[in-house]
């Protein structure tokens, strides 16, 4: 009884081990990227927020980087009270009933009332899809480069619908009777289930050719109408949004959807191969959707000792000149300049890139001493606006520093600002970032007391000078530090009678704050 | 076996300093019956009291210019190679011209065909290799594939010298480029397997046929006893004899013999003989059986003839010519 | 007088040695992949090869000889629409009956480069570039002028023209 326990637990821990060993097997990131065509479905409720939800997702933009397929069915109905979210089951019985792939491929082929199909948009996204290596490679065979629009049809296979939900849609009005709106949102997205065999039968059962008879032409119209080709769900991503109405929090929501399901939709993150350094340069630019700043991954690929591809992840770099490449591909695309700003090896040509997706958003936290005076938190969260060919970065921050040596329960004295920054890099591992901010210090409590200038009065108005020095630890890591020298300018009267109560009043002065940053 | 080595040292010497060469095989492409069959290019013929649909090269010249992209593809990479490819199209328009003229002059009228189109064609136009040539148009949607076969046939012993199947790519671009892509696609396996032909052509002789006909004229029938040198024999069984002795390694088949026919089949004969004067020159059928048919005439002392059927085959008729 | 001749007599063996080498390699000259894209424009074989080196550079020549090598020796495989391709000098004794002409044709730099060229947008790149032991590994679309190559080899006297013997 004992053996036969002891052996079932060894069996378990073996079993576990081999789990987490076929865990552990990455898979191989791909080099290749192709457009992708995309449908935005809106999903409606039944209440009032349904038509301002619709236009917001109708009104939504994606961009260059994908095709869009006008299908008939924008939105779809779920049976379901606004304050509750949709469960992925609900949805995928939705998208089961509406024939969303029929409705892809009708839009893909222009279908018409006669069920009469064409190539043209086929044609027209795959010379359009095609990189100077299908040119190239084009030119070298017989078939040639007329033949490039053909691969369209393999584009097909890339058809997604996004339905996106909202729920808990909630309106907030504040004192002065400012109303917000926020909203939850979640985006379900489906593939189309058609590989080139598929696609093939497609081609024979429902292709109406001119010459066709009266009885071919309906039974193949008839087939059209009873095709199943199944919607594959890939992705859910989740979102939140505010904003002064329902339609410009919706669109919110959305554009935070698609920037999150970017990184969880493989087929959706441009790969590209750098081909130059110095700078370093890739085949990508507004085609894609690339805008500056983007961040992408670069990874080098090696073979193990069974032969076996496996990709290895490499820094991170960032885009800087953005090419416009929206024409069709000759075989001479300019490329887009990028800035590689983490990584132990430089970049080299011949490596893939991938969009790797980020807020850009960095936050800052560490201790502050010096200054105004007293030992202080510092919070900083930057943005970054822009990123040059050598590397130099544009910020704007939103500073606090919470004084909590100075102060005491009834006076806190609490700084706020706006900044600029504008960052060198001297190599890709250290950032030097002279800055400038202005802000306010606050002491008191000016919420007990509602008269309109009783917080100006209390507050002082501080101008910062200063330079950032941040080092990649390990990216997105990176500590920093800062030197800065703290001007008291205009003081409220109140905030003058505080400071003047505090132990060591705050005055202009030099300071040093350390810490570290986390970019998003 | 000295003989042979002979052989082998003659075909060295002729493959790599060239003093005499062979006749040079003539080739030509015609559609196959299948694809005449399927576009339609058929005429009905009227052979032995049967009407049979037979292909009409004619107008699958003339009606279909995909055809016509393929022969001028596969010819441009033949005269490439130094083998022009005869024109079927012109050999067509011979045989038509011949053909009216035959008439003004017996003042016959059609009508009594005995001959197929292509057993016509290949008697008249002597090709001694015919490049069969089927292909087929797949339409996959908006896009279109070509499905192609090519037999290379050796017009004589009609064994398929090579065979090549396969698809093009599947687009929507003008028919032209498909067809040419599955003339290239196919072009170096499809001149490999003639190199492959040949090779053996220069190696074990070339494959002849050689048929025995008895006219009325002649006082004896094949599988009679006669006497030959003193000594009995029957007649088929001499002939044999002959072959063993003057093929190379002895390599033919008996076919089907009976009093008034005899054929021999795969006859394997050298390439290249002595002439009277003792030179070398390239033999067909024709010049390989010239021997025998003077050492019939001599030692027989009845009439015979020879007359070829193109480099391949040669009739040799007895009691008459 | 020593001297010299002891140095003629090690340059000798060493040479020897080199042309071992060389040698070698020739005949274990085997190992790489080659793949038919697409049928070529006329007279052209397009095909995607690996080659190996220490660089990248060096393991992209690789492949340049490699694709000439399959064209000779081994022939080209054929893909779902370009029907396979045979080799130039099918005879299996032909490299070694003509092992000068190859060491000199596919010397570095030698005449074989007239019959490649690469068709890869730059370099190697993504996964037709891989780090392996040793060095690099690469896979680059190249054109190979094959009708021209068997000119060339049957004006040398090395392949058979397919009139010969007529």
């Amino acid at each position: 009884m004992i053996n036969k326990s002891v052996f079932t637990a060894l069996s378990l821990v073996f079993l576990c081990t081999a789990l987490s060993a076929q865990e552990k097997i990455k898979e191989v990131v791909t080099s290749n990227y192709n457009r992708n065509s995309v449908s935005m479905v809106c999903v409606q409720r039944g209440d009032s927020y349904d038509s301002q939800v619709s236009s917001a997702v109708r009104s939504f933009s994606l961009g260059d980087k994908y095709d869009i397929n006008n299908i008939t069915t924008k939105s779809v109905r779920l049976d379901k009270v606004r304050s509750e979210s949709a469960y992925q089951t609900e949805i995928d019985g939705i998208v089961n009933r509406v024939g969303f792939a029929r409705e892809i491929l009708a839009s893909i082929f222009n279908r018409d009332s006669n069920g009469m199909m064409d190539d043209k948009t086929v044609r027209y996204r795959g010379n359009y899809d095609a990189k100077d290596q299908d040119v190239i490679n084009a030119r070298a065979s017989r078939v040639g480069t007329e033949a490039l629009g053909d691969l369209g049809h393999g584009l097909v296979s890339g058809s997604y619908i996004v339905l996106t939900d909202f729920s808990k849609i909630s309106r907030d009005v504040d004192t002065r009777g400012n109303v917000t709106w926020s909203t939850n949102a979640q985006a379900f997205v489906y593939q189309i289930g058609m590989d080139r065999d598929a696609l093939n039968d497609f081609y024979e059962q429902c292709w109406i050719y001119d010459e066709d008879d009266q009885a071919t032409r309906s039974a193949k119209r008839l087939a059209f109408q009873n095709l199943d080709i199944p919607m594959v769900p890939v992705a859910q991503a989740n979102a939140t949004g505010a904003s002064s109405s329902v339609e410009a929090a919706a669109n919110m929501c959305i554009r935070e959807l698609i920037t999150k399901l970017e990184n969880r939709i493989p087929a959706w993150e441009v790969a590209v191969a750098v081909i130059g350094k110095r700078p370093l340069r890739a085949k990508i630019g507004t085609k894609e959707g690339l805008k500056n700043g983007d961040r992408y991954r670069a990874y080098s690929y090696t073979e193990d000792r069974g032969g076996n591809l496996k990709s290895v992840a490499r820094g991170y770099l960032r885009a800087t000149e953005i090419s416009s490449n929206t024409g069709m591909a000759i075989g001479e695309t300019e490329p887009s300049k990028f800035y590689q700003i983490s990584g132990l090896a430089n970049i080299d040509e011949g490596w893939t890139i991938k969009q790797t997706n980020d807020w850009k958003v960095g936050v800052l936290a560490g201790l502050k001493a010096g200054g105004l005076g007293g030992t202080a938190l510092g919070v900083d969260i930057d943005y970054l606006m822009n990123v040059s060919n050598v590397g130099t970065m544009s910020y704007l921050f939103l500073t606090l520093g919470l004084d909590v040596t100075s102060g005491n329960g009834n006076y806190l004295p609490v700084q706020f600002g706006l900044g600029f920054a504008y960052g060198f890099h001297l190599t890709r591992f250290l950032e030097i970032a002279p800055y400038a901010a202005i802000g306010l210090e606050h002491m008191g409590l000016s919420v007990t007391d509602s008269s309109d200038d009783r917080f100006t009065r209390e507050s002082a108005l501080i101008l910062e000078p200063g330079v950032r020095v941040a080092a990649n630890v390990a990216y997105p890591l990176q500590v920093f530090g800062k030197i800065y020298y703290d001007v008291l300018t205009i003081q409220g009267p109140l905030y003058k009678m505080y400071n003047a109560n505090l132990a060591v009043p705050h005055s202009s002065g030099a300071g040093v704050e350390f810490g570290v940053k986390w970019t998003f | 076996m000295k003989k042979s080595l002979l052989i082998a040292a003659l075909l060295l010497a002729c493959q790599f300093i060239g003093w005499s060469q062979a006749k040079k095989p003539t080739i030509m492409v015609v559609p196959a019956d299948a694809f005449c069959e399927r576009y339609g290019y058929v005429q009905k013929v009227n052979a032995m009291g049967e009407t049979v649909s037979s292909p009409d090269y004619s107008r699958a010249m003339k009606e279909n210019s995909d055809i016509r992209t393929l022969v001028a593809a596969m010819a441009d990479f033949m005269a490439k190679n130094d083998f022009p490819i005869q024109s079927l199209e012109q050999e067509l328009k011979r045989l038509q011209t011949e053909d009216a003229e035959m008439a003004m002059m017996t003042g016959r009228s059609g009508g009594e065909v005995e001959e197929t189109p292509l057993e016509r064609l290949r008697r008249n136009a002597r090709a001694d290799i015919i490049l069969d040539l089927d292909y087929e148009i797949h339409r996959v949607g908006p896009q279109k594939q070509v499905s192609f076969n090519l037999q290379a046939i050796d017009a004589y012993s009609s064994k398929i010298i090579s065979g090549n199947t396969g698809v093009s790519s599947a687009a929507n671009v003008p028919m032209t480029s498909l067809l040419e892509e599955c003339v290239l696609s196919f072009k170096d396996n499809f001149l490999s397997g003639l190199q492959h032909y040949f090779d053996d052509l220069f190696a074990n002789g070339r494959e002849i046929s050689v048929t025995f006909l008895r006219y009325d004229n002649c006082p004896f029938y094949f599988d009679d006893d006669i006497v030959i040198d003193g000594e009995d024999y029957e007649f088929g069984e001499w002939v044999e004899e002959w072959f063993q002795d003057n093929t190379v390694e002895g390599r033919f088949t008996t076919g089907a013999s009976s009093g008034n026919r005899l054929r021999f089949t795969q006859v394997r004969i050298p390439l290249y003989a002595q002439n009277r004067k003792g030179r070398d020159v390239a033999i067909d059928a024709d010049d390989f059986v010239k021997p025998l048919v003077r050492e019939l005439k001599k030692k027989l002392n009845v009439t015979v003839g020879s007359s070829p059927r193109g480099l391949g085959d040669v009739w040799i008729t007895v009691g008459d010519k | 007088m020593i001297a010299l001749t002891l140095l003629m007599t090690f340059s000798a063996v060493s040479a020897n040695a080199q042309n071992k080498d060389r040698r070698k390699s020739f005949k274990s000259w085997d190992n790489y992949e080659i793949t038919t894209e697409k049928v070529g424009v006329d007279g052209t074989k397009f095909v995607k090869v690996w080659g190996f080196g220490k660089t990248v550079d060096a393991a992209t020549m690789a492949a340049k000889e490699n694709a000439v090598h399959a064209c000779i020796f081994r022939g080209l495989p054929g893909s779902a629409t370009a029907m396979s391709t045979p080799p130039i000098c099918p005879n299996p004794n032909t490299l070694e009956t003509h092992e000068d002409y190859f060491q000199t044709f596919f010397a570095a730099g030698g005449p074989y480069l007239a019959y490649v060229s690469m068709t890869t947008d730059g370099v190697p790149s993504g996964t037709d570039r891989r780090k392996v032991k040793g060095g690099y590994k690469v896979g680059i679309y190249v054109q190979v002028m094959y009708d021209n190559l068997k000119r060339k080899l049957e004006a040398d006297g090395v392949a058979r023209k397919l009139s010969s013997g007529f």
